[in-house]
C-alpha cells in the first residue's frame, strides 16, 4: 500500500543561526492507519506536523515530506492550499478560538465548500448532514447559531465537521481534547475514531496524554527533544516500552494497581531547550540507565528495528 | 485528630444582573471537613464550583450564606484586618505557573513578602536564611534568588509558588489544579514534592483537580462536585472501587485509569 | 526603559531615538548653546538670510532664529511635559479609584470622565483666552482639562486587566495590605503600556500647543515658541527661514517622539504578537 504521508529526514529550525528544533525526522503512515505522536512540551511533536503543512511561516524546513507522492516542503501556497483543509483535515487544540466568533457555524462549514464550487444549496445540505454526523443536535436549526452558543465539546465537534467537510484522506488532530472536560474528551475522541474508521481516513493524533494514545491509536511515535525515540504498536508500548524515556513517562503516571504507593517514579531534571541539546543521546542526562557510551557517541542514536518496533536506545537489547 | 477546616452550608452565588435577577449558583450547600495532617481532594469538571470553593474558603471572595471554621473558630464573619493573622496559616497554590508570580519581582522578593507581612523574622539575615532554606526544600537553590520568574520553566515556577506558600509556615494549603498545566514528568516531580513536604511539615492539604488518577494517588478522602453541589464523598479507596452515584461512575469510566 | 536601545530595529528608529536625546539635551542646555539673546531685537538686521553669525537667519524684528529655535525647544518640551505630568497624575488617580471601586462609583466616575471627553481643546482654549487673555496659561489649562480623561480611561482599563491576575490573588491570600498591593503589584505591571501613551502624547501635545500658538491663542510673540514663530513669519514670504526652521523643529520633534512611542508599543504591549519571538512548544 502506498504511503499516505511520508517524511524523510525532515528538519526544522526557526532562524538560520539557531539549532534545529527537529532534526532528521523520518516516518510514514498508510491509509487507514492511526498514528499517535506522543511527547512532552519541547519534544517537537506539534512543530513536526504543522510545519510541513506550511502553517508555521517562520519555520525553515529541510528534507522531504510527501503526501500521497506530492512534495510538501518548498511547495507553493497554491499547492498547499489544495491539500490543507481538503485532502488533509486539521483539528487543533483550542475549540474556543478555532471558530470565527462573528460567523454562523453553518456558514463556517459551507463557505469552504462554496469556494470550491459547490452550489449554496448543496453546501448547506452537506453541512447539515455533517453536523448531524458529528452529533450536533437539531442541526437544521443550529446551522444558524454562533460559536458562543455552543459548549466547548460541541465547538470541537463543529471543528471536526469542518475538518471532514471535503472528505479528506488524512486527519491530523493536535491535542484535540486538552481543553475539554474528561467526559467530553471521551465523546470527542470516540467521534474522531468512528469517523476515521467509517471513512477509511488516516489519523495522526498528537498528544501528551498517554491514555489517549493507548486507546485511540494503532501505532505510536514517542518524541523527545526533536527526535523519535521509539516507534511501536501503541498497546505494546504500554506493556513493554523499548526506550528508557517511554518507560520513564509511563512509570511516572500514578499506578492504580499498587495500593499505598508512597511516591511516584519520576524522571529527574527538565526537558532540554533546542539551543541546549546534550551531546550524544539527547536523553542521557536524565536517564537512569545511561553510561559513558551514551555521551560519547557522535550524535543521537538513530532508530533501529527491535522486536515489534524500533528504538533509539543503544542499550535496548540489554535493557528491554 | 483535630479538625482544621470545616464549612457549613456554604453558599456562593454570582450575580450576572440585578434587574432582572440573574445569577449563577457556584456553590450550593457545601459541607466539607478536613482534619489535621490529611490530604483531601475535590474532584469535578469545569463549572463544578471547585475553584470557587477554594476562593470562598480562603476568603478571597465573599459568600452569601453559610459558615467557615478554621481550627474550630469561625472565620466567615471576620473582616480583612482580623483575617490577616489567620492568612499566614491558610496558603494557596494556583493552577497557572505563568500568572501566579509577579513578573516584576525577583524570587527573593516574592518569597520575602509573606515573611515581612507577618513579621516572622527580625533581622535581614534571618529572612535571607529562611528564604534559602525553603528554596532548597522545594528543589531550587540560592542561585535562584535574584532571578525573575521569566527565567524559569513552568515546573520551576510552581516550585517557587510552593516555596512562597511554605515560607510562612502555614498549617493548611489549598492547591487548585497545581499540576494541570505541567508536563507529565514534571507533574510527577511536583506531586512527590507535595507528599514530601506534607510529611515533613505535618501540613493539611486540600487538593483540587479534575485528574482522577492523581487524586487517587495523593488523597485519603475525596469530595466529588458537580454543578456546585457535593454529590458523593468518602475514602478514595472505596469511592474509586465502588462509586455510588451515576455521575461519579461516568467520570471514572471516562478517564483512562489503567 | 534604558534597555530600549537594544530594541531599535531600523535606522529610522535609531535616528528618532538620537534626535529625542538630542532635543532634550538642547532643551536642558539651551541657554548655554544659543549664540544670541533670543529676545534681542535688532531692526537694522531684519529678515536676513542664514549666515555664519545667524545660522537660521533673522526674523522680522531682527532676532536670531537659531537662538529662538533653541529656546523654543526648552519652552515647548517644558510645557508639554508639565501638561502631561498633570494629566497623567489626575487621570491615573481617577482611573485607579474607578477600577478598584467598581460598581456605582466606577460608573459615576466614568460618566464624569465622559463629559470632559466631549470638550474640544481648541474651543476651550478660545474660551479661556477670552476670559483671561491669550497666552500659554490659556493653552495649558485647556489642554489639562481636555486631556486627562484619556489617562483615566487607559489606567482604568489597565488596572481592570491586571487586578484579577493570580499573583494579585496570591498577595491578597498572603494578607498583603491593599495599598501595598496597589503600589507593589498592580501599578508596576499595569502601567508599562502607559509609557507608550505618554510618548505618543508628547508628540500630540507639541502639535496642539504649536497649533494653538499659531492661531494666536497660546504663546504670544515675542515668546520664542515654535508655533508662534511660524505665525509671525507667515507674512514675510520671501524670508523662508523664519517659517522653515521652527516648522522643521516641530516636525522632527513630534515625529521622533511618535516613533519612539511606536517602538515602546511594539516591545511592551503583550497583546501584539512578536513573530520573532514566537515559538510553539
Amino acid at each position: 500500500m502506498k504511503n499516505l504521508l511520508e517524511l524523510n529526514s525532515v528538519s526544522v529550525r526557526f532562524s538560520p543561526d539557531e539549532n534545529d528544533v527537529i532534526d532528521n525526522l523520518s516516518f510514514e503512515i498508510k491509509k487507514g492507519e492511526s498514528l499517535g505522536i506522543a511527547g512532552e512540551s519541547g519534544s517537537g511533536k506539534t512543530v513536526s506536523m504543522l510545519s510541513i503543512l506550511g502553517l508555521m511561516p517562520q519555520a525553515i524546513l529541510n528534507g522531504s515530506a510527501k503526501f500521497d507522492g506530492e512534495e510538501l516542503i518548498g511547495a507553493s501556497n497554491v499547492v498547499l492550499n489544495k491539500i490543507r483543509g481538503k485532502r488533509i483535515g486539521l483539528v487543533l487544540q483550542n475549540p474556543f478560538t478555532a471558530l470565527d466568533p462573528m460567523l454562523r457555524i453553518g456558514d463556517q462549514i459551507s463557505e469552504g465548500l462554496i469556494s470550491e464550487g459547490w452550489s449554496r444549496r448543496n453546501a448547506k445540505n452537506h453541512t447539515i448532514n455533517l453536523l448531524d454526523e458529528v452529533g450536533v443536535p437539531s442541526p437544521k436549526e443550529r446551522f444558524f447559531d454562533y460559536p458562543h452558543q455552543f459548549s466547548g465539546g460541541m465547538r470541537q465537534r463543529i471543528v471536526i465537521a469542518i475538518a471532514l467537510s471535503q472528505d479528506p484522506e488524512l486527519l491530523i488532530a493536535d491535542e484535540p481534547t486538552t481543553a475539554l472536560d474528561v467526559r467530553v474528551q471521551k465523546q470527542v475522541m470516540q467521534l474522531i475514531k468512528k469517523e476515521c474508521l467509517d471513512r477509511g481516513m488516516g489519523l495522526v493524533l498528537i498528544t501528551h496524554d498517554l491514555g489517549l494514545i493507548s486507546n485511540y491509536t494503532d501505532r505510536v511515535l514517542m518524541m523527545y527533544a526533536g527526535k523519535i525515540v521509539e516507534d511501536s504498536p501503541s498497546k505494546k508500548m504500554f506493556e513493554n516500552p523499548l526506550h528508557p524515556y517511554s518507560k520513564g513517562l509511563i512509570d511516572c503516571l500514578p499506578n492504580l494497581n499498587v495500593d499505598d504507593q508512597k511516591f511516584l517514579t519520576t524522571i529527574p531534571g527538565n526537558p532540554p531547550q533546542s539551543n541546549d541539546f546534550p551531546n550524544g543521546c539527547r536523553f542521557h542526562p536524565r536517564c537512569s540507565f545511561s553510561n559513558v557510551d551514551c555521551k560519547v557517541i557522535d550524535k543521537h542514536p538513530p532508530l533501529e528495528k527491535y522486536k515489534w518496533g524500533s528504538s533509539g536506545c543503544i542499550h535496548v537489547k540489554e535493557l528491554f | 485528630m483535630n479538625t482544621i477546616l470545616e464549612t457549613e452550608n456554604l453558599r456562593k452565588e454570582f450575580f450576572l444582573s440585578y434587574f432582572p435577577k440573574r445569577s449563577v449558583l457556584a456553590c450550593d450547600d457545601i459541607n466539607i471537613k478536613i482534619k489535621e495532617g490529611e490530604i483531601v481532594g475535590i474532584v469535578g469538571e469545569s463549572g463544578s464550583g471547585k475553584s470557587t470553593l477554594a476562593l470562598c474558603i480562603s476568603k478571597l471572595i465573599g459568600i452569601q450564606s453559610g459558615k467557615i471554621f478554621f481550627e474550630n473558630k469561625e472565620i466567615s464573619n471576620l473582616n480583612n484586618s482580623q483575617m490577616r493573622p489567620i492568612r499566614k496559616n491558610i496558603q494557596l497554590v494556583f493552577q497557572d505557573p505563568y500568572s501566579s508570580l509577579n513578573p516584576r519581582m525577583k524570587v527573593r522578593e516574592i518569597i520575602a513578602e509573606g515573611l515581612k507581612i507577618h513579621k516572622l523574622f527580625e533581622s535581614k539575615d534571618e529572612i535571607q536564611d529562611s528564604i534559602i532554606s525553603v528554596l532548597e526544600k522545594v528543589g531550587l537553590s540560592e542561585n535562584d534568588l535574584n532571578k525573575y520568574p521569566k527565567d524559569f520553566s513552568g515546573g520551576q515556577r510552581q516550585r517557587i509558588a510552593i516555596a512562597r506558600a511554605l515560607a510562612v509556615k502555614p498549617k493548611f494549603i489549598i492547591c487548585d489544579e497545581p499540576v494541570s498545566a505541567l508536563d507529565m514528568s514534571i507533574q510527577a516531580q511536583i506531586i512527590n514534592l507535595l507528599v514530601k513536604l506534607k510529611n515533613e511539615n505535618n501540613l493539611s492539604i486540600l487538593f483540587i483537580s479534575h485528574d482522577l488518577s492523581v487524586i487517587n494517588f495523593l488523597c485519603e478522602r475525596v469530595y466529588v462536585m458537580q454543578k456546585g453541589r457535593i454529590i458523593e464523598d468518602g475514602a478514595c479507596k472505596e469511592i474509586f472501587k465502588n462509586p455510588k452515584e451515576s455521575y461519579t461512575k461516568e467520570l471514572f469510566s471516562s478517564s483512562y485509569l489503567k | 526603559m534604558f534597555k530600549l536601545f537594544n530594541y531599535l530595529r531600523s535606522p529610522i528608529e535609531k535616528g528618532a531615538m538620537i534626535f529625542v536625546v538630542f532635543i532634550v539635551f538642547i532643551a536642558l542646555m539651551g541657554s548655554y548653546l544659543a549664540p544670541h539673546d533670543p529676545y534681542e531685537a535688532n531692526f537694522k538686521n531684519t529678515l536676513s538670510a542664514p549666515s555664519i553669525d545667524y545660522l537660521f537667519g533673522t526674523d522680522a524684528a531682527g532676532r536670531d532664529v537659531f537662538s529662538r529655535v533653541i529656546y523654543g525647544a526648552r519652552l515647548t518640551l517644558a510645557t508639554t511635559l508639565f501638561v502631561i505630568a498633570i494629566v497623567a497624575i489626575i487621570g491615573i488617580f481617577v482611573g485607579i479609584i474607578s477600577a478598584l471601586s467598581g460598581g456605582v462609583i466606577d460608573n459615576l466616575l466614568m460618566r464624569f470622565t465622559d463629559i470632559w471627553l466631549g470638550f474640544p481643546p481648541l474651543i476651550l482654549a478660545l474660551g479661556f483666552a477670552a476670559s483671561f487673555g491669550a497666552g500659554m496659561k490659556a493653552a495649558i489649562l485647556a489642554l489639562i482639562f481636555t486631556w486627562w480623561p484619556n489617562y483615566a480611561r487607559l489606567s482604568r482599563a489597565l488596572i481592570l486587566e491586571t487586578k484579577d491576575k493570580d499573583y494579585i490573588l496570591s498577595a491578597k491570600a498572603m494578607g498583603v495590605p491593599n495599598l501595598r498591593i496597589i503600589f507593589s503589584h498592580l501599578i508596576p505591571n499595569a502601567f508599562d503600556v502607559l509609557f507608550v501613551q505618554i510618548s505618543l502624547d508628547v508628540a500630540a501635545v507639541i502639535l496642539v500647543i504649536s497649533g494653538l500658538s499659531f492661531i494666536g491663542v497660546g504663546a504670544q510673540i515675542p515668546l520664542a515658541e515654535w508655533g508662534a514663530m511660524i505665525a509671525d513669519g507667515r507674512s514675510a514670504s520671501k524670508a523662508w527661514w523664519v517659517v522653515f526652521f521652527p516648522g522643521l523643529a516641530i516636525l522632527l520633534t513630534a515625529t521622533s517622539f511618535n516613533l519612539i512611542g511606536d517602538v515602546l508599543r511594539r516591545e511592551l504591549d503583550p497583546t501584539l504578537s512578536k513573530v520573532k519571538n514566537e515559538k510553539p512548544s
